[in-house]
């Protein structure tokens, strides 16, 4: 290695690289940035290959993540929590029994969805879900998820960011930051959803971060491969010509590098994003081009815009991308305040496709790799608000998890006898965000970001993660 | 029973007992002797599961401690953590233990609730006293040595270093470079050549600026050889206007400046936002001396105006008044606490380089800031809150108000208006209803028959209102068969069959029935309605003359303590018996009443039961039942049964023709059970009231009245008249007054003054002290933290804040120039815009573990310097550009960089990307295009045409634009030190397809067509206007190939666009040499 080549930096990518392995520095990368690695020309590996691959602190299970969120919050003693304790006390408030919602509510409202057992597990699922149900056995349901807030802003904040004020970046940003996407030609984060949930961009927002862990928003009520990714298209020119125009920006970039000693990392990272760009143009089409699917594909996902999303996030997360998050849709609409029977039509435009999923992805040999995390910002209350609707519940709901190094087929904690709150090995939000990182090889309590002074985490002070649950 | 004991744990006890005896002797504290049947109880019901389930986070030898508790002795278990004693004796509910163990707020061991018995057994030994063997001390040391602390540089006094020595002494140009250069010998590094005249002028107007030089300032500066040349380019730019559009957006970065809030629920946007953002770039301009700058900015409110401008020590308190809010639709102590980090955060770093907020939950782990001083400076801002000022003379806004009250006046006034004849309206027409029916009858057969029944000529043909006519087809429209009862016979009205009976222009009687049945029901309810009887049920007096539409009889109130009332009276003359039952006036509605052996009396004395008769009608709440209560259970009042009678529920009432021969009326008022006795009833207020008439009671007709009323004349009904509408019904003076009125409305509106302008500030609230928050939650609080500044650099008896919320002392304190950091602070964010990197690298964070500077006494020197310039920013920017050290080219060298590749020491200029603000600019400003218009209301970005400076875009932090987004520009949501700066493809996605790029490509393609004869002329101009140089000969060579090349394609873009979208989207564009 000549003197030069460490002017620029090698050395420091070397150091970071080999600390990134052995050490799992990534607090320190954190620590660079705040002290100005990233600002400039010397030492910029972080910032020139922001979204480069990079060593996980442990072997990990899983390599991808999608999170089909359902939200609004889907109640949880008409979907995976069955509790036959409804019927017995239907439209009663035993006095025995802590009921205490946020807002007045009436008796308990036992369930109109009848539950069945599928699978070699025999574990009870709602008739909402049948498709879904056939695949118990790839399922690890988790009965005891507790929040903290039963209002929909914070507590979408905190499924997404562990924090209940919108202040911190997005799980999706912290897994882009700490391991870096498998494939540069795409986003590395993106979120799919028709519309835009409640909150909105905070959802996904990198906040402290490097502005590139910024989940990317895709409205998918209606995929346009020219137009899901901002300028992915051009508009003004043929490609050969295009190709043509790059050449010489090529060459111009060239003579400019090499009026500079023919070396500087900056600048030539910004000639490779030039070429990257113009890869990307071809591969991020093809990959929200549904159209490239079978029709036996295409059959078993079903049709409906969840559907396509479903299919969308399998062919990314085939692609390298790390993090997938599909919306069930726009505003809040698992929001049954006034008649819980609401849940039906969106448990038939999602139970399909995501049966399909978790099947393609098995048939793919990708369901190992990919973590699938299922579920609202909180729960429903099992007593009846409106007469038939359930209000909000932080106390206790259900989200299950399957591939990605979990054990499938279990149920996992307990909610009290009216699944009204969590009560045997509670998992908070916190415990599942330290969870997912330990699945993708990251330990939550090292996954850091030197910002105002303190390391922050994803999860905070908090977070145990559940062993239990990996297979 | 200590025969069963193991032996280690016998040892062990034994050991316990005879440490516990030595530390007897040692401190009076722990004196307490332990009975074996406690100690038994101890070692096997406590100390097991302490050991098994707490000491893995709780123990002196825990890898990491939690929450500062340590478990693993005596003294250190009832000295407790962070959030106090672990175990208070004697006292289980005081015991922080035991309500975790509970899972009672702290949730403990985290892993699951231990059983109920092992939570007994805790109970139980705290409430013995917690005997405990196990000593050792406290251990986990807290408290914070301010001595030790104010040694950390940042703390020092700002001395006046002497000048190092350096042997180089030909080759510093400035002070400043005596002591860059004697760190680089001292490093052995030696400076490399310094930048050429080209490479300077765009490096000093890029940062001046944020813009390219033009050509003739190049040109200016290139034949100017004077020594004084540079720093007349730099006095130029520093007079130039948009000198503080970009500076004033660094600031902008530290104040976290936004028009808007991350989420939208329960906030507004900060509309006059921009004024503060205008007030930075002019105090920039104006190079505000800073320690004004920083006082305004924190207590402009409490210091009054400047000399400059009335009202900028309003707006500059938009540093805090457009601050973070938080949700606080639940936990609203919690959010407001957020908000108040906001505030210290972003003061303490923004000013000060501190990390304060580093103290909201427990003492700082690394600077000696305790959680004390985190809530006095708390304490000041929740003694202060957000506030709208107005921008103008009180005169202004008390015109302005009554301007507005006068619009709501004139607007009340023409609404009232609207609604008395709206319903005047409606009503007038109520004797027009079967006519309409009738017409809507022709309208409907018509339709069925397939002719065309076209509505204006009915209208015309009828004498009817068309408008009113189409409302009636839509209510009438078979669609709403069942919607409203009274209409029942209408839709069973069978068209075809009736019409065919019928024949001819002659309706049938079967419809002329129904049609004028219906306008006579709606007639006789508004009959009701219309009347004048007041609520409050009064017979008239035996004796007195009966006035119609008064009760002949009324009971008194019938309640559950009184449950019956007999009614008896004489109704010689009366046709018509009515009977109501009222709910008694007190609005609640468990009114199950029931009409007890109702009969009719013959002078003779046979009775007739009301019950053996059919009523003419009945109406009320609920369907009345005979002999059966209004649920259809036996009628039960006062816990008897009754056979015969009324059941009904209130309101109701129920009218009867009167046989001859009968004279008398007799009943008894029921209060039925079923009311007074349903679970979650009214139980004691039940109360309903029954009164008896002889013709149509005046006053409110019951329920399903009132409901038929509002589905016919109500807003939604056929007679109802819209408001923008309503002119054409009125006539003569009604109409006149209507058109008068909305004329005084819209002068009240014009008349009005215009809105002030206002600015997003701050002002003061009732001054009081905050309570220490226990590990920031602010339903656990400690003791008072006095308002004051912060103790290491204010000293340990610093005096407290008395004058109002204090924020005017803090904000004296901030910047006076005996404090250390501010000064330090402030030079040093300079600094670092001028070289890529501050001499303190972590610009926001001078504490122990933000970076040390590179060169402290050249910090001290600029520091001090700045000060005695009277905080001259401008003079600062002189003092570093005319430095040789600023003035060093880029080139890399090989000796250096192995020393310091990371150019720590500034042998070389660094190499910078422009920022997205400098670098779009630049874009405009190259193709020409750029609006230099400073000032005003935010722009979009997401609007291609928009062509002024990025500085006046729109900053949101709910959803940042996502140009902004792609090329680094930080989350306004909180305090910003310095950009990162990453480099990903979608940039250049932007750069190659974006609708932007492409129209500066066509605009400076454009341009550069009217500055040459040919295409070599016009490269040579294009290099100029975009790089400030003139392209090699091999860079013309490509370019004329490149313009000369064969179409091969249908492109959009002419030759020349792509050729000046190459020019724009390259590196020497985008990089800063």
């Amino acid at each position: 290695m000549t003197a030069n080549d460490r002017s620029n930096g090698l050395t420091r990518r070397e150091t970071l690289q080999r600390m990134g392995t052995g050490l799992g520095v990534l607090g320190l990368a954190g620590l660079l940035a705040e002290q100005g690695a990233l600002g400039f020309e010397a030492g910029s590996s972080i910032s020139d290959k922001p979204l480069a691959p990079r060593a996980p602190h442990f072997k990990p299970r899983a390599k991808h993540v999608i999170h089909l969120f359902m939200n609004g919050g889907p109640s949880q003693v008409d979907t995976f929590d069955p509790k036959p304790a409804l019927d017995k006390y239907n439209g009663q408030r035993p006095p025995s029994a802590d009921l205490k919602t946020e807002r007045k509510t009436g008796g308990l409202l036992k369930s109109p969805f009848a539950f069945k057992k599928y699978g070699k597990s025999g574990i009870e699922v709602s008739e909402l879900f049948p498709h879904v149900g056939g695949v118990v056995d790839d399922l690890c349901i988790i009965r005891s998820m507790h929040t903290n807030i039963p209002n929909h802003e914070p507590s979408l904040l905190m499924m997404n960011s562990g924090e209940t004020q919108p202040t911190r970046p997005a799980m999706g940003s912290w897994l882009l930051y700490g391991l870096g996407s498998e494939n540069q030609n795409l986003p590395g984060y993106v979120v799919l959803c028709p519309g835009k949930p409640v909150v909105g961009p905070q959802l996904w927002s990198n906040s402290f971060l490097p502005g590139i862990y910024q989940g990317t928003h895709i409205n998918h009520s209606n995929i346009d491969p020219k137009k899901v990714i901002q300028h992915i298209n051009n508009n003004y020119l043929a490609k050969a010509s295009q190709r043509e125009q790059l050449d010489l920006l090529k060459q111009m970039n060239q003579l400019h590098l090499e009026a500079r000693g023919g070396k500087s990392n900056p600048l030539e990272a910004r000639i490779e994003s030039l070429e990257m760009a113009f890869r990307m143009q071809t591969e991020a089409q093809e990959v929200f081009d549904l159209g490239r699917e079978t029709k036996a594909t295409r059959e078993a996902y079903g049709t409906g815009q969840f559907a396509n999303a479903c299919l969308a996030a399998r062919r990314l997360v085939e692609s390298g991308v790390r993090m997938v998050q599909v919306y069930y849709g726009n505003g809040q609409p698992w929001d049954d305040h006034g008649n819980i029977k609401g849940h039906a039509d969106k448990a038939k435009n999602v139970d399909q496709p995501i049966a399909a999923l978790i099947k393609d992805l098995k048939q793919r040999g990708l369901l190992q790799d990919t973590l699938i995390v299922w579920g609202g910002e909180f729960g429903r209350t099992p007593v009846a608000e409106n007469g038939n609707g359930r209000d909000h519940n932080h106390h206790g709901f259900t989200m299950w998890l399957a591939g990605g190094g979990v054990k499938g087929g279990m149920t996992y904690g307990a909610s009290d006898d009216f699944g009204f709150a969590a009560v045997e090995n509670k998992v908070h939000v916190h415990d599942l965000h330290a969870t997912i990182l330990h699945l993708m090889g990251l330990d939550h309590e090292k996954l850091t970001f030197r910002y105002s002074g303190r390391d922050f985490r994803l999860t905070d002070v908090h977070g145990r993660v559940v062993k239990e649950v990996i297979a | 029973m200590p025969h069963r004991m193991h032996p280690p744990a016998f040892i062990l006890l034994l050991f316990s007992v005879l440490s516990l005896t030595f530390f007897i002797s040692q401190r009076a504290s722990a004196a307490e002797k332990l009975t074996p049947a406690q100690l038994e109880f101890f070692e096997n019901k406590i100390r097991p599961i302490l050991v098994n389930r707490c000491y893995e986070c709780h123990s002196q030898k825990s890898k990491i401690v939690k929450g500062g508790l340590l478990l693993d002795t005596r003294d250190a278990t009832r000295k407790g953590g962070e959030s106090g004693a672990a175990v208070v004796p004697g006292k289980p509910a005081e015991s922080l233990i035991y309500t975790a163990l509970q899972y009672d707020g702290l949730e403990m061991p985290p892993k699951g609730k231990l059983p109920k018995s092992v939570i007994a057994d805790f109970a139980n030994w705290i409430k013995m006293g917690a005997p405990d063997p196990r000593t050792g001390p406290t251990a986990v040391t807290s408290g914070i040595d301010f001595a030790k602390g104010r040694t950390h540089w940042a703390y020092q006094p700002i001395t006046l270093p002497a000048l190092p020595a350096v042997r180089n002494s030909t080759w510093p140009e400035h002070d400043i470079d005596r002591f860059t250069l004697a760190k680089l010998e001292a490093n052995k590094l030696h400076p490399v050549a310094a930048a050429g005249k080209l490479a300077l002028i765009r490096r000093a107007t890029f940062d001046l600026l944020g813009l390219p030089p033009i050509p003739s300032d190049v040109d200016t500066f290139m034949a100017d050889d004077s020594p004084k040349a540079f720093a007349r380019v730099i006095d130029r730019l520093l007079a130039s206007e948009h000198y503080g559009e970009r500076w004033g957006r660094y600031w902008l970065d530290v104040a976290r400046y936004s028009e808007d809030q991350a989420h939208t629920f329960a906030t507004r946007p900060n509309t006059n936002g921009y004024r503060y953002r205008d007030w930075v770039v002019s105090a920039f301009n104006r190079d505000m001396p800073y320690d004004t700058f920083v006082r305004l900015q924190i207590a402009g409110d409490l210091l009054g105006p400047t000399d400059e401008d009335p009202y900028e020590h309003l707006v500059a308190l938009g540093f805090f008044g457009l601050g973070a809010q938080y949700y606080k639709n639940t936990d609203r102590e919690r959010a407001l606490a957020d908000e108040l980090d906001d505030r210290v955060d972003t003061l303490t770093r923004g000013f000060m380089g501190l990390t304060v907020s580093c103290a909201r939950c427990h003492d700082h782990k690394f600077d000696p800031i305790p959680t004390q001083d985190y809530y006095s400076i708390a304490g000041i801002f929740r003694s202060s809150r957000l506030h709208n000022a107005p921008l103008c003379e009180p005169e202004y806004v008390t015109g302005y108000n009554d301007g507005q009250k006068r619009i709501k006046t004139a607007d009340a006034a023409v609404k009232k208006f609207m609604a008395d004849h709206k319903a005047t309206a409606a009503q007038s027409k109520v004797d027009d209803i079967a006519r309409y029916m009738e017409a809507v009858w022709t309208y409907q057969v018509s339709r069925i028959q397939g002719k065309s029944a076209p509505t204006a000529k009915l209208a015309k043909d009828r004498k009817l209102n068309e408008y009113l006519l189409k409302r009636w087809i839509s209510f009438l429209d078979p669609k709403n068969t069942g919607k409203v009862t009274a209409l029942d016979a209408w839709f069973a009205l069978d068209r075809k069959k009736e019409e065919l009976l019928a024949g001819g222009d002659a309706l049938p009687t079967s419809v002329t029935r129904v049609t004028q049945g219906f306008q006579g029901r709606i007639t006789s309810l508004l009959n009701v309605k219309d009347g004048v009887a007041s609520t409050n049920l009064v017979a008239s007096k035996p004796g007195t003359a009966h006035k119609p539409g008064q009760p002949r009889f009324v009971t008194p109130l019938v309640t559950k303590v009184r449950p019956t009332a007999g009614i008896d009276l004489d109704i010689t003359g009366f046709k018509n018996l009515y009977l109501v039952v009222s709910d008694g006036g007190n609005g609640k509605s468990c009114d199950h009443a029931d009409w007890i052996a109702p009969r009719l009396v013959s002078a003779k004395g046979d009775e007739l039961s009301l019950t053996k008769i059919k009523w003419k009608q009945s109406e009320g709440f609920a369907a009345t039942k005979i002999d059966r209560n209004y649920q259809g259970k036996p009628i039960r009042v006062g816990g008897k049964t009754y056979p015969i009678g009324f059941g009904i529920h209130a309101p109701s009432m129920l009218v009867f023709e009167i046989p001859a021969g009968y004279t008398r009326f007799k009943a008894t008022g029921g209060l039925d059970n079923s009311g007074s006795d349903q679970p979650g009833g009214c139980g004691d207020q039940a109360s309903v009231q029954f009164s008896v008439y002889s013709e149509t009671p005046s006053g409110t007709p019951t329920t399903a009245g009132k409901d038929l009323l509002t589905k016919v004349l109500g807003k939604n009904g056929p007679l109802a008249v819209a408001d923008k509408d309503l002119e054409q019904f009125l006539t003569g003076r009604d109409r006149t007054q209507l058109v008068a009125l909305k004329k005084d409305h819209e002068k009240a509106r014009a008349d009005a003054p215009a809105m002030y302008a206002i600015a997003h500030a701050y002002t003061e609230s009732k001054p009081a002290d905050m309570n220490v928050f226990v590990r920031g939650n602010p339903a656990n609080q400690r003791e008072i933290a006095p308002r004051r500044f912060l103790r290491v650099i204010a000293g340990d008896d610093r005096p407290s804040y008395t004058e109002g919320s204090g924020r005017r002392q803090l904000a004296m304190a901030i910047s006076a120039a005996d404090n250390p950091l501010t000064p330090r602070v402030i030079v040093n964010r300079v600094w670092q815009h001028h070289f890529g990197r501050g001499i303190v690298s972590t610009p926001s964070n001078f504490g122990k573990l933000g970076e040390r500077p590179t060169h402290p006494q050249l910090l001290d020197y600029l520091a001090r310097g700045f000060i005695d310039s009277g905080w001259s920013i401008k003079q600062l920017h002189r003092d570093i550009m005319l430095s040789a050290t600023y003035q060093l080219g880029t080139d890399n060298h090989a000796a250096n960089s192995e020393i310091d590749a990371d150019n720590r020491y500034l042998w070389r200029m660094n190499r910078r990307r422009l920022d997205i603000e400098a670098w779009r600019d630049a874009l405009l400003h190259v193709s020409g295009r750029l609006d230099p218009q400073l000032k005003g209301p935010s722009t979009m970005l997401s609007d291609a045409k928009n062509v002024r400076r990025t500085v006046y875009a729109k900053i949101s932090r709910h959803e940042l634009d996502s140009l902004l987004r792609l090329f680094d520009f930080p989350d306004a949501n909180i305090t910003s030190a310095k950009r990162s700066e990453t480099t990903v493809p979608q940039q250049q996605l932007f750069v190659l397809n974006s609708p932007f790029m492409v129209e500066q490509a066509r605009s400076f393609a454009r341009r550069l067509q009217g500055e040459g004869v040919d295409d070599a002329e016009r490269i040579s101009r294009a290099f100029r206007l975009a790089y400030g140089r003139p392209p090699s000969q091999r860079e013309q060579d490509l370019g004329q190939a490149y313009l000369s090349l064969e179409e091969t394609e249908t492109n959009k873009l002419s030759r020349w666009e792509r050729y000046a979208q190459v020019l724009l989207g390259a590196n020497e564009f985008m990089y800063l040499d």
